[in-house]
């Protein structure tokens, strides 16, 4: 009986959840905002192309007049560098635009380190300082060196210190498995902007379902068919799915977005991520979302309008961005006072474990007991919420006191 | 007898320091249309929601068909609420699947009798609109449709009249007595008398939360009447024996019976003593009558 039963519960969450994700994913309004930022990034990319093609179309060269007389006279052809001996040459040629800017180099440039650099008014937005300045340095730096120490000593003067990270685990012990520092941000930050999306879009969405059933009446005849608590389960599911579908859409269009860009802009092509990682990211996304979705579920059954409940859910992303706000003191001391605290205050655990996770090998205990603390607040939020639900959702058009609120949370049924 | 579709035993319910409802017994048939009346607020709508376990009494308890409460109970049962409403945006037809599906019936079980549903209650060509484009009596067709797209066998309709225009309320009488014929147990409660009258087979009248009146409604009735008796009549009124006293009512006259004395030994004299008797007719109280002064005395314990 217990298993039919389960079974029927199971079937009616299901039912819930299909209704729930096509009526967010009918709605214009959820494909105008997903499709919104996706076009932000077009249009970003579309601009820095523009700007790009304009900048394409001024020459890139640039020249210099050594006076000082230590620099080399000869470029290789693929280096954008033209040395000049005639400064009336130089300024001409850039006048007429053959090159973008020529620098100076004075003849005391030893004893002072200034060279001047000449400019037109009108120069281009993506101009040489991109890449001018650097080669000049170290052509200058050749040349300072050159004859005063061995040619090894030379090539690391220019590159001083390649820094490579070895990391300890909380027993002192090498980290088995060193990653490189966009891999290991990666993932956490994501998770962690995942899961502020996915609360601020769900509670939109849930907060919209839950007073539009309440004010249409439409939640006694649900009532008559599910419990509070299915009821519940099938929209946080269904809802939650429209915000991962949302998600999934942004990811994909930033993916496509990064290919498009990669030739203006420098990303990195291989990033490992490492299995330990999304797993525990996974995790505490799935346990922060159940926790504020339940907590949501219970504002909107006492919320009389969408308008009123929609407010009380920016204060839960808000609550859940709090570690985002205090990120350089969780990133300074990951196994500091206030990272331990947070890890441990249902409210903030989520990004708080992510944060961690990205600057620290966080001890298990702490993840464990974390891990724990959430499933025990969610579960909590979830009974309350359901009572609530169930109580304050048959009050049409009143909004209860707290004095009513606390009362009803004490007291049974 | 039929089998009994529900049983409500020792139902209470206090909120704060309130009484809404206090032990509560009742039960109906199968096959039965069954009247829950009572003044506003006497703790009507309380009593469904908690026999549908919607909220959760403080003491009692709920059989249906032969079975405690459980949530399989809610696939044979169809609510229609008092205060109701549907999803604005969405197709009548899309609505009325869900609901039941929600009801335990598969997707394409549902498709069909959504379809059958629409048919029968005359709202086939509405399916593909959205609720919102719907008038109020439309609407709470569609309501109803819902309440009965899954056949349930026992439906309960909780001020199913109000608001509805006389052709729309024959056309809902005629639903409710066409699910009676099919064995469907009905309870609804309503203010409405002439409705409880004509279409339920027995009645639980709740004032202040407590039953006060419960039974067929004939008895009901029967247990209110004055003893007295309607007559147009041109005989010699004080030679009629058994009567108590006479008071004019425009057309008839109401003779008022001494305990114990039948209205057909009345008759009997009035014929013996000659004289055209144009109209006889035993008072009978309606059940709105009943209900007034039930609900004005504060009348306790069952009839």
């Amino acid at each position: 009986m217990w298993h039919a039963m389960g079974e029927t519960v199971v079937n009616k969450i299901a039912v819930i959840f299909q209704f729930e994700l096509r009526a967010v994913m009918s709605r214009r309004m959820f494909w105008i905002t997903t499709a919104l930022l996706p076009a932000v990034g077009v249009v970003v990319i579309l601009v820095g192309r523009l700007i790009a093609a304009v900048a394409d179309d001024d020459p890139s060269l640039v020249g210099y007049v050594d006076q000082w007389g230590k620099l080399p006279m000869e470029i290789p052809a693929e280096i954008p560098l033209e040395p000049y001996v005639d400064l009336e040459k130089a300024k001409t040629d850039l006048l007429d635009g053959i090159i973008e800017a020529y620098y100076v180099v004075p003849p005391d440039y030893v004893e002072t380190g200034s060279i001047v650099r000449y400019k037109r008014s009108s120069s281009a937005i993506f101009s040489e300082d991109n890449f001018a300045p650097a080669i000049l340095n170290t052509l200058l730096i050749q040349a300072l060196v050159a004859d005063e120490v061995p040619p090894d000593v030379a090539v690391r003067v220019q590159a001083p210190a390649f820094v490579h990270t070895v990391r300890f685990d909380s027993g002192g012990e090498i980290a088995p498995e060193e990653r490189d520092e966009l891999s290991r941000f990666l993932v956490p930050y994501l998770f962690s902007i995942m899961l502020l999306v996915a609360i601020g879009m769900t509670s939109g969405f849930l907060v919209q379902s839950i007073t539009e059933e309440k004010q249409t009446r439409t939640i006694e005849v649900l009532f008559s068919s599910v419990s509070p608590t299915t009821l519940m389960s099938g929209k946080i599911l269904g809802l939650g799915a429209a915000g991962i579908v949302q998600i999934a859409i942004w990811l994909t269009a930033a993916w496509l977005l990064a290919t498009l860009a990669s030739s203006v802009l420098p990303l990195p092509s291989d990033i490992v991520i490492a299995p330990e990682s999304l797993a525990l990211g996974a995790l505490f996304f799935i346990l922060g979302y159940f926790l504020y979705a339940a907590l949501l579920v219970g504002v909107g059954a006492i919320a009389t309008s969408p308008q009123e409940g929609g407010q009380v859910g920016g204060f839960a992303t808000f609550a859940a961005a709090i570690p985002l706000v205090l990120i350089s003191l969780i990133i300074n001391e990951p196994n500091g006072v206030l990272a331990r605290i947070f890890t441990f205050v249902p409210i903030t655990a989520p990004v708080t474990v992510m944060l961690r996770m990205s600057a620290t090998t966080i001890p298990w205990w702490d993840i464990l007991g974390s891990a724990v603390v959430l499933v025990v607040a969610a579960t909590g939020a979830t009974l309350l919420s359901a009572r609530a639900f169930r109580t304050f959702l048959l009050l049409y058009g009143r909004r209860p006191g707290l004095r009513e609120i606390w009362r009803t949370m004490r007291s049974a049924g | 007898m039929p089998a009994e579709a529900l049983n409500v035993s020792g139902l209470s319910k206090t909120y704060g320091t309130t009484q809404i409802v206090q032990d509560m017994d009742f039960s109906v048939l199968r096959g039965e249309v069954f009247g829950l009346i009572g003044p506003n607020g006497a703790g009507k709508t309380t009593t469904i929601r908690m026999t549908l376990r919607i909220i959760q009494p403080d003491t009692g308890s709920v059989t249906m068909f032969d079975k405690p409460f459980s949530e399989e109970s809610w696939s044979r049962i169809g609510y229609l609420p008092e205060e109701r409403g549907l999803y604005k945006q969405a197709k009548v037809f899309d609505v009325l699947v869900y609901l039941g599906r929600l009801k335990g019936l598969s997707a394409s079980e549902a498709r069909q009798r959504t379809q059958e549903t629409l048919e029968l209650i005359g709202m086939g060509e509405h399916a593909q609109k959205k609720v919102s484009e719907l008038s109020r009596g439309m609407g709470q067709l569609i309501q109803f449709g819902a309440t009965i797209v899954h056949k349930p066998e026992l439906v309960i309709l909780d001020e199913p009249f109000s608001g509805l225009d006389p052709v729309n309320t024959e056309k809902l009488k005629e639903l409710v007595l066409g699910l009676q014929k099919q064995g469907t147990a009905v309870i609804f409660s309503t203010h409405q008398m002439n409705n409880v009258e004509e279409l339920c087979d027995r009645v639980l009248m709740i004032n202040h939360g407590r039953a006060v009146l419960y039974g067929p409604v004939s008895e009901v009735k029967q247990g209110y009447r004055n003893n007295s008796v309607f007559v147009a009549w041109d005989g010699p009124r004080e030679r009629v024996r058994g009567v108590s006293r006479w008071e004019d009512r425009g057309q008839t006259v109401e003779a008022y019976l001494v305990d114990g004395v039948a209205p057909e030994s009345v008759l009997v004299d009035m014929v013996q003593l000659g004289g055209a008797i144009r109209h006889f007719e035993v008072s009978m109280p309606s059940l709105h009558e009943v209900f007034l002064r039930v609900a004005r005395d504060g009348r306790n314990g069952r009839e």
